[in-house]
C-alpha cells in the first residue's frame, strides 16, 4: 500500500518515449544554448513551441551529422516529414496558461521545468495541478481570479 | 477485503481507495498527446497567437470586406474590415455565418463524375479537366461555340474576365455567359436607364436622410448592401431631437426592416406602386404648395392627374390623410431617401413603383446628395432574370452543349415552374463548380469543386474607386481548385490570347489591378511591391469616387398604369429573404439556429398569416395549411404575424415550397422576376407541425422591459432604497460595462451569430431549440408593441450584475462575480445544480442538456481561447472575457493601462448599427462610461435592484 496518503495529482508521469534520444543536457546544458533558441515562441505566445525541423538541421547540417539520431533528425527535413515528438508537459483544455506574462513576471523556466540542463531524458518535475500553481501565485501576489486560467 | 485489514479505521479505507484512483488515473492518462512541429516556420505565424488576413466576403453582392482571423493555420472566425469603406468593420449574420461553409461537413472532397447509373463517383483533376478540355477544343473546331453557356454569379473583376476570356476562346460571344443575382432589383436598374439614362444601380447615403421610406425594400436585412446601409441609417438614430432619421414602411407586412419603422404604411399587397404615386402626386400638387422642387414638377403632376388621395385608398387602402402626413413631412425634412422595390414588393406594377420612387426622390433633390448614380461601376450587371427564362428555351431546344455553372444557384432560387432541372437533362455536358452537390449539381456531369473565399484568390470591385482584394487565410481543406484557375487553364489550352502570358489566376489578378498598384511612385517596379503587399494588408485598393450628377429625361418614360391592385377575394403571396437565407448550399448550422428577425422561427421555413386570416381557417401557429397557386401546391406550418394585413399570405426564401409556389412571371421591359405576383388559396390539413421558435415569454409585449422615450420627454428610473445583505463589490481596476442603444438596434441577428462564432456555443438541433433548450448566450427578443408601427428588439445578454441574483445560489461558488465587475462562471467548478439559472432574472444562463456536438470538419473553427463545455455544465455570456485577457495582456506589455475601445466583444464589434458599446466604466474618458449616464439609459429590470452592467438606451418614440 505504497500509495496510501498521495495528493490525487501529485503523482509524476513518467518521462514519454521520444522518436530520437534528444538530450537537453547536451543542448542547454553541455553547449549552453539559451531556451528561446528553439522554444521561438515563449516571450510573446502562450505556447512556447517546440522547434521546427528546419531550425535542427540548420546547426545539424554541420554538426555531429555523422550520428544516427541525428541523421534522423536530417532525414525528417529532408523528406519533408518533421519528427513527431510526445509532449511532456501538458494542462487540461480548461486551464488557459501563457508562457508570454509567466516570462514577462520574471519567472525562470526552470521554475516550472526543472533543471533542464541536467536532463539527458525530459520528464515532468512539476505536478502542474492547481494547488501548485496557486501556491506561486499567492507566493508572487500573483491573480489567484479563477477567469485568469479559467475561461 | 480480507480480515485482517477489517481493523482500518474509514479514513484509512478512503485514502487507499483514492491511492487506487490516482494510479488508475495515472494509467489511463499516460497516452501521451502529440506534438508536430513545423517543417518550416512561417514568419506570420507565431503558434498560440492569431493572425490575420484581409478579404472579402462572397455570400451577397454587397461584397463587405474580411478580417479573418486564423489560429494555427485555421480560420476560427470573421470581422468586418475596419478600412473597408463598405462595410467598415462590421459583417450580417450571414457573413459571420459563411466560415462554417469553409468547414461544412457536406463539402465536397475532390471532383466528382455521374457515372452510367446515375450516380456521383469520385474523378481525378486530370480525368475531369481533360474531358472538359477536350469537349471545348472540339467545340472550337466544329465552330459551335454558340453552344456554350456560362451561368455564373456576379464576378466584378478578374475572375468575370477570365470568363470572357474563355468565351472567346471558344467562339463564342459574351452574351452567352449568364450573369445570376436571384435578388438583383432588375426594375430599379432599369429606371435609372429610362429616367437619367444610367442603366445601373443608384448608391444610397442614408446618414444624411432624415427621413427615409422604403416601399418592400428591406434595406436593413438583405437589400443591395445591408450592413453598409444599416450603418449610414442608424447614424441618424439614437437622438431624441428632430434631427432623428424618421423611417416610414410601405407594404402589407411589417419586415424586420419595418421593425425600426417609425410610420407603417398598410398597403395592400402589390399597390406600393400606387401609394407610390399618390405620394408623388401630393408632392407636385400645387394645392399643397411644396416648395424646392425640381422643375419637372408640374408636368409630373399632369402626368399624375388619376392617381388621387382617394384612388389610392381605394386601390390600397392607405389612406388620404396617412398619405399627406407622409407628403407633409417629406415636404419639410430634405434631404430624404425613398428605396424600392424590394422583392416583397416586386409585383406586377414593379416597374411603375421603380420609376415613381426614383422620381420623388428626384422632384425632392434627393438625387446627387442621399442617391447617387456613377457609383456602380457595372463591371459585371446581373443579366435580367428573363435570360433564365430565354436559356431555359435553348436548352430545351438543344441549342446549348455545354453548360457551366459558377455558384448560381438557380434550381434552389428560382420557380419550379421554369423547368430549369429538366432542361437541365438535354444539356450534353455540364460542368459545376459547385463545392458541395446542390440540388442544381445534381444535374451536372462533372462537379469541380471551387475552393471557398477564405482558399480564394481574386479581386471584386463593387463600387467605383474600390477595388477588394480576396486572399486565401488558409489552404484549401479538401481537394479543390479554385474555379477561376480551372478557367483559366482551360483558356489557355485553347490558346486564349489575353490568358496566355499568365502562370496562374493569382498572377493574372495581380496584373488585373496592376493598374491601382501604382502608388505615389507612379509605377514605379520597386515600389509596386510594396503597394501590393500593402494593399493585400489593407484588404484592398480604396480611393474616393465622385458621384456623376444626373438629369431627368421625360421622354422615355411611359404614361403611369397600374394594374397589380385591384380589390380582389384572393390571397396574395408575398415572399420575402431573410438575412437566413443562403441561396447556394446548404445553410449553417449557426443561421439554422438563429431565429427569424421578426417571426423567431429557427430551422425550417414556415407561412404567415395574419390573425385574422388564421381565425377565419381555424388554425394555429403550428398548424399544417396548404396553399395552392396557379403553378403549383405546398404545404408549410403557419406562424400568426399580428403585423400582417389579411389578404396577404407571406412565405420566407429558402423554402422549397416557396419555388412550388411563384409562378416564372416577367416584367416585359426590365426582365425582373415577379415574385409577388401571386394568388393563393389556402386549405387546413389538420396536421401539425412543431415550429422550433426561440421565445423566452409568452407574452408578446416588453412590458416595462423596453422603454420608449419621446423626443420631448425623459423618463423617471426606479430609485431604490434599503439595504444590502451582501457588502457592494469593488472594482479597484475596471468595470467592464456595454451600453446597448435599442434606438440603433435592427434585430438583425448578427450579433447572435458571431458570439456563436467566437464562444464555441453549441447547436443544439431543432428537437432540442423546440424545448427551449437552445444554448445561445445572447438573443435579440422581439416584441410588439402596442403602437402600430414598428417592433420593439432587445439584445439580451448576460447583465453581468452587480447584486447578481444567481451568484449566492450556487453552492459549489461556480459563480461570483470578479474583481472586473463580470459575473464569472467557472465550467470546470460547475455540477450543474441549474439553480442560478432558476433565480436570473433575465434567463441568459444556458445549460448543456446534452454533449455538444460539432461534426468534423466543423470543430477546427472552433475558438482555442474559450473552453467547449460538456453535458451537465451551466455556461454563459462572460462579455468575452478571452477578449478582455488579450487587451490587458497587450496594455501590459506596453505598460500602460487599456485604452477606451481596445477590447471589443464579438456582439459589439460586429453590429452593423454600432449599437453596442463596450468599454470600462471605470475610466470616465470611456464612451461606456458617458452612455452609462445617458438621459435615455435605464437598466433592465433594475427595479429587482440586481444593478446590470448593460446600460440599455431607450427607444425613441415621436409623440403622436
Amino acid at each position: 500500500m505504497g500509495v496510501v496518503g498521495l495528493r490525487c495529482g501529485d503523482a509524476m508521469p513518467p518521462a514519454p518515449s521520444q522518436p530520437v534520444p534528444f538530450s537537453h543536457k547536451t543542448h542547454a546544458g553541455v553547449n549552453q544554448m539559451g531556451c528561446t533558441t528553439c522554444h521561438v515562441y515563449a516571450w510573446h505566445s502562450k505556447t512556447a513551441g517546440i522547434p521546427s525541423a528546419a531550425r535542427c538541421y540548420g546547426c545539424h547540417r554541420f554538426v555531429d551529422s555523422d550520428k544516427p539520431a541525428v541523421q534522423t533528425v536530417n532525414k525528417a527535413f529532408q523528406e519533408g516529414k518533421p519528427l513527431v515528438w510526445n509532449q511532456v508537459y501538458r494542462l487540461p483544455d480548461h486551464v488557459y496558461f501563457t508562457h508570454e506574462r509567466h516570462l514577462a513576471a520574471g519567472v525562470d523556466c526552470q521554475q516550472c521545468h526543472g533543471v533542464v540542463a541536467q536532463m539527458d531524458v525530459m520528464r515532468q518535475v512539476t505536478p502542474l495541478n492547481m494547488g501548485w500553481c496557486l501556491d506561486c501565485h499567492h507566493q508572487r501576489n500573483a491573480p489567484t481570479d479563477c477567469l485568469t486560467c479559467h475561461k | 477485503m480480507t480480515e485482517e485489514n477489517s481493523n482500518w479505521s474509514r479514513r484509512t479505507f478512503l485514502k487507499a481507495v483514492s491511492g487506487t484512483a490516482v494510479v488508475a488515473g495515472c494509467s489511463k492518462g499516460s497516452v501521451p498527446h502529440k506534438l508536430y512541429p513545423y517543417l518550416i516556420p512561417q514568419e506570420e505565424i507565431a503558434l498560440g497567437t492569431p493572425a490575420y488576413y484581409r478579404t472579402v466576403c462572397r455570400e451577397c453582392s454587397a461584397g463587405c470586406g474580411v478580417t479573418a482571423k486564423t489560429r494555427e493555420g485555421r480560420v476560427i472566425k470573421l470581422e468586418g474590415n475596419p478600412e473597408d469603406p463598405i462595410g467598415r468593420g462590421a459583417l450580417c449574420a450571414r457573413g459571420q455565418a459563411s466560415v462554417q461553409r469553409l468547414y461544412s461537413p457536406s463539402r465536397l472532397h475532390g471532383p466528382m463524375e455521374r457515372t452510367a447509373t446515375g450516380k456521383f463517383a469520385p474523378v481525378s483533376w486530370e480525368a475531369a479537366l481533360k474531358r472538359v478540355g477536350e469537349t471545348l477544343a472540339s467545340m472550337r473546331q466544329k465552330h459551335e461555340g454558340a453552344k456554350l453557356r456560362i451561368l455564373t454569379r456576379p464576378e466584378p473583376g478578374s475572375a468575370g474576365a477570365v470568363q470572357r476570356s474563355l468565351l472567346a476562346a471558344v467562339g463564342s460571344a459574351s452574351s452567352q455567359r449568364i450573369v445570376f443575382d436571384p435578388l438583383d432589383p432588375a426594375s430599379l436598374r432599369d429606371s435609372g436607364r429610362l429616367l437619367f439614362g444610367r442603366n445601373e444601380l443608384p448608391a444610397f447615403d442614408l446618414s444624411q436622410a432624415r427621413t427615409v421610406v422604403s416601399f418592400g425594400a428591406d434595406f436593413l436585412e438583405t437589400w443591395l448592401s445591408p450592413v453598409e446601409l444599416t450603418r449610414s441609417f442608424s447614424e441618424g438614430r439614437g437622438k431624441t431631437g428632430p434631427e432623428r432619421t424618421r423611417l416610414t414602411w410601405v407594404g402589407p407586412r411589417l419586415s424586420a426592416t419595418g421593425g425600426s419603422a417609425d410610420l407603417w404604411l398598410k398597403a395592400r399587397a402589390g399597390s406600393e406602386a400606387v401609394v407610390a404615386l399618390g405620394l408623388l402626386r401630393w408632392i407636385v400638387d400645387p394645392v399643397n404648395a411644396v416648395t424646392n422642387l425640381a422643375p419637372e414638377a408640374p408636368e409630373l403632376f399632369a402626368r399624375l392627374h388619376a392617381f388621387d388621395g382617394s384612388f389610392v385608398e381605394e386601390h390600397s387602402s392607405v389612406t388620404e390623410s396617412e398619405l399627406e402626413q407622409l407628403g407633409r413631412e417629406l415636404a419639410t425634412r430634405r434631404p430624404s431617401a425613398l428605396l424600392g422595390p424590394g422583392v416583397s414588393s416586386t409585383g406586377r406594377d414593379a416597374a411603375t413603383l421603380a420609376n415613381a420612387v426614383q422620381l420623388t426622390n428626384y422632384v425632392l433633390g434627393n438625387l446627387n446628395t442621399t442617391v447617387s448614380y456613377g457609383l456602380d461601376p457595372a463591371l459585371d450587371p446581373p443579366s435580367a432574370q428573363s435570360a433564365f427564362q430565354a436559356l431555359i428555351a435553348d436548352m430545351n431546344a438543344g441549342k446549348v452543349s455545354v453548360l457551366v455553372l459558377h455558384h448560381a444557384a438557380v434550381a434552389e432560387t428560382l420557380p419550379t415552374q421554369l423547368g430549369f432541372l429538366e432542361a437541365l437533362a438535354k444539356v450534353a455536358l455540364v460542368v459545376s463548380f459547385a463545392d458541395e452537390l446542390d440540388a442544381s449539381s445534381h444535374g451536372a456531369h462533372l462537379v469541380l469543386p471551387d475552393c471557398h473565399p477564405l482558399e480564394s484568390f481574386g479581386d471584386v470591385s463593387v463600387r467605383k474607386g474600390i477595388v477588394a482584394l480576396t486572399q486565401p487565410a488558409m489552404r484549401p481543406l479538401e481537394d479543390t481548385r479554385m474555379a477561376s484557375e480551372v478557367l483559366l487553364q482551360l483558356g489557355k489550352s485553347l490558346g486564349a490570347a489575353e490568358l496566355t502570358p499568365f502562370a496562374d489566376f493569382y498572377e493574372y489578378s495581380q496584373s488585373h489591378v496592376a493598374k491601382f498598384a501604382q502608388g505615389p511612385t507612379g509605377g514605379d517596379d520597386t515600389q509596386r511591391g510594396l503597394v501590393q503587399r500593402s494593399a493585400l494588408e489593407r484588404g484592398g485598393y480604396y480611393a474616393k469616387a465622385v458621384h456623376q450628377p444626373v438629369r431627368l429625361n421625360l421622354g422615355g418614360l411611359p404614361p403611369f398604369q397600374v394594374g397589380g391592385s385591384e380589390r380582389k377575394d384572393s390571397l396574395a403571396l408575398v415572399p420575402f429573404p431573410t438575412v437566413r437565407y443562403q441561396s447556394t448550399g446548404t445553410a449553417s448550422p449557426w443561421l439554422q439556429e438563429t431565429p427569424d428577425v421578426t417571426s423567431s422561427v429557427t430551422w425550417r421555413p414556415w407561412v404567415e398569416l395574419s390573425i385574422l386570416r388564421a381565425k377565419a381557417l381555424g388554425v394555429q401557429t403550428g398548424d399544417v395549411v396548404e396553399l395552392k397557386t396557379e403553378s403549383g401546391v405546398a404545404e408549410l406550418p403557419v406562424y400568426i404575424y399580428p403585423k400582417l394585413r389579411d389578404e396577404a399570405v407571406a412565405v420566407p426564401f429558402g423554402a422549397p415550397a416557396l419555388l412550388a409556389l411563384m409562378p416564372a412571371r416577367f416584367d416585359g421591359a426590365s426582365g425582373a422576376m415577379l415574385w409577388a405576383s401571386a394568388e393563393v388559396a389556402l386549405r387546413k390539413t389538420g396536421r401539425r407541425e412543431v415550429l422550433a421558435r426561440i421565445s423566452v415569454t409568452p407574452e408578446p409585449h416588453s412590458g416595462e422591459l423596453v422603454k420608449t422615450v419621446s423626443s420631448s420627454q425623459g423618463f423617471a428610473l426606479p430609485v431604490l432604497t434599503g439595504r444590502e445583505f451582501y457588502p457592494a463589490p469593488e472594482h479597484p481596476v475596471h468595470r467592464w460595462a456595454m451600453a446597448i442603444d435599442l434606438d440603433r438596434c435592427t434585430g438583425c441577428q448578427a450579433c447572435v451569430v458571431a458570439c456563436y462564432a467566437e464562444n464555441n456555443v453549441p447547436v443544439m438541433g431543432p428537437e432540442f431549440v423546440a424545448e427551449g433548450r437552445s444554448m445561445a448566450w445572447l438573443r435579440v427578443q422581439r416584441y410588439f408593441p402596442e403602437e402600430d408601427a414598428g417592433l420593439e428588439f432587445m439584445p439580451m445578454l448576460c447583465q453581468q450584475c452587480g447584486n447578481a441574483p444567481c451568484e449566492p445560489v450556487c453552492p459549489t461558488y461556480a459563480t461570483y462575480h470578479t474583481k472586473e465587475g463580470l459575473n464569472a462562471q467557472v465550467y470546470n467548478r460547475c455540477v450543474g445544480t441549474r439553480y442560478c439559472s432558476n433565480n436570473c432574472p433575465y434567463k441568459v444562463r444556458t445549460f448543456n442538456y446534452k454533449d455538444p456536438v460539432f461534426e468534423s470538419p466543423l470543430n477546427l473553427q472552433l475558438n482555442p481561447d474559450v473552453t467547449v463545455r460538456s453535458k451537465g455544465v451551466m455556461e454563459k455570456c462572460t462579455f468575452c472575457v478571452q477578449r478582455i485577457r488579450v487587451g490587458e495582456n497587450e496594455a501590459k506589455n506596453g505598460n500602460r493601462a487599456v485604452r477606451d475601445g481596445e477590447v471589443v466583444p464579438a456582439c459589439a464589434q460586429t453590429c452593423p448599427g454600432h449599437a453596442i458599446v463596450f468599454g470600462d466604466a471605470n475610466d470616465v474618458t470611456s464612451r461606456v462610461h458617458a452612455l452609462a449616464r445617458d438621459p435615455r439609459g435605464y437598466g433592465a429590470l433594475s427595479e429587482l435592484n440586481t444593478q446590470p452592467a448593460i446600460t440599455y438606451l431607450a427607444r425613441v418614440r415621436e409623440p403622436k
